[in-house]
């Protein structure tokens, strides 16, 4: 289903970039810790498009790569980034505390505020998201557990209604021109 | 008649040094270029991390298939291979008992797929280091890396 609506918006920004973008089933407001230990609620971020996605630090490819890839749209946006903040939601609050996700998000040059909870509040997330994780034990590993996590980006307009699901393989270039026509459209 | 027999038991301790002395050189020797690596770099680790990931090639110039067993490395606590996959529609990252390199071919590690990860770093790397890590293949020979470490 989701990858449905995947597709579906990425034929609508491919087929007329100025289309009205659907609102989608999924998100709405949320109260998480952010990495400077405060109370984060989404809707103070009224007036700014939002870019979601769930992670945790230990991961050493998704997580480094979509960074990666958010700082390559931020540049890309140029003075349009001041009107998009990112959301790093930790699925792993026992190995990221705030400070862990503070320290680990200041190498990425681009502006995301690293989320975190205890496990109840991030579920809730998760599920209003219909985003997925799993931690898996790994006993012969030095890592102790891995956790998978669904890698979808989410990008929110200004309101805080999601508008666009980008799928893990989703280029600079789509992101950046989605993120435009949901500044463009509610402008 | 006692010197005799002394040099006889002698003899098999003489040839047992030998064999530890041929077992010896052959460990040394285990080196192969029958199998290599190319393109080989580490990802400087997240700050308040010891940990980061191995990335290459490998390659297999023999017609016979091959497999890497097991990474080791100075310059970490430990070495493990790990695969990144989607597994219904989440990444997954998993340890690996072995990755394979087919009879005239490749193993690609990348950021979709096999890497090393290197656990407990002993020092911090930064940008333009390099961290010799050893493959072992499943005929028991061994293959040096030399990777560079970049963001």
């Amino acid at each position: 289903m989701r990858g449905w609506i995947v597709v579906l918006v990425a034929l609508a920004l491919v087929s007329c970039h100025r289309a009205e973008l659907p609102v989608l089933p999924v998100g709405g407001n949320f109260a998480l810790t952010d990495y400077n230990n405060q109370r984060f609620e989404l809707s103070s971020l009224q007036g700014k498009a939002v870019l979601v996605f769930f992670g945790y630090t230990s991961c050493p490819d998704v997580c480094p790569t979509t960074l990666s890839k958010l700082a390559s749209v931020d540049k890309e946006l140029g003075k349009d980034a001041s009107r998009v903040k990112v959301l790093y939601i930790s699925v792993d609050p026992q190995r990221d505390t705030p400070a862990v996700l503070k320290e680990d998000l200041g190498s990425f040059d681009v502006d995301a505020l690293g989320l975190t909870g205890t496990k109840p509040e991030i579920d809730k997330v998760v599920a209003l998201f219909g985003a997925s994780y799993e931690i898996i034990p790994t006993p012969t590993s030095a890592m102790k557990y891995s956790v998978a996590h669904s890698t979808t980006l989410y990008a929110l307009d200004p309101n805080g209604r999601t508008r666009i699901l980008f799928p893990y393989d989703a280029s600079v270039d789509d992101i950046v021109g989605g993120v435009r026509a949901i500044l463009a459209s509610t402008t | 008649m006692r010197i005799r027999s002394d040099s006889r038991s002698r003899q098999p301790m003489f040839l047992l040094v030998c064999a530890a002395g041929l077992l010896f050189s052959a460990t040394i020797s285990a080196q192969t270029d029958a199998v290599t690596a190319r393109d080989a770099w580490v990802r400087v680790p997240a700050k308040s991390k010891t940990e980061t990931a191995l990335y290459m090639v490998v390659e297999n110039h023999t017609s016979q298939p091959r497999a890497i067993v097991s990474v080791s490395t100075d310059a970490a606590a430990s070495a493990e291979l790990h695969q990144m996959q989607m597994v219904k529609t989440m990444m997954v990252m998993t340890p690996v008992s072995q990755v394979a390199i087919p009879a005239h071919g490749k193993a690609s590690f990348d950021p979709n797929g096999y890497h090393v990860m290197l656990f407990g770093l002993k020092t911090r790397p930064a940008p333009g280091d390099k961290i010799d890590v050893t493959l072992k293949l499943d005929d028991g020979t061994t293959v040096p890396v030399e990777a560079i470490v970049r963001k």
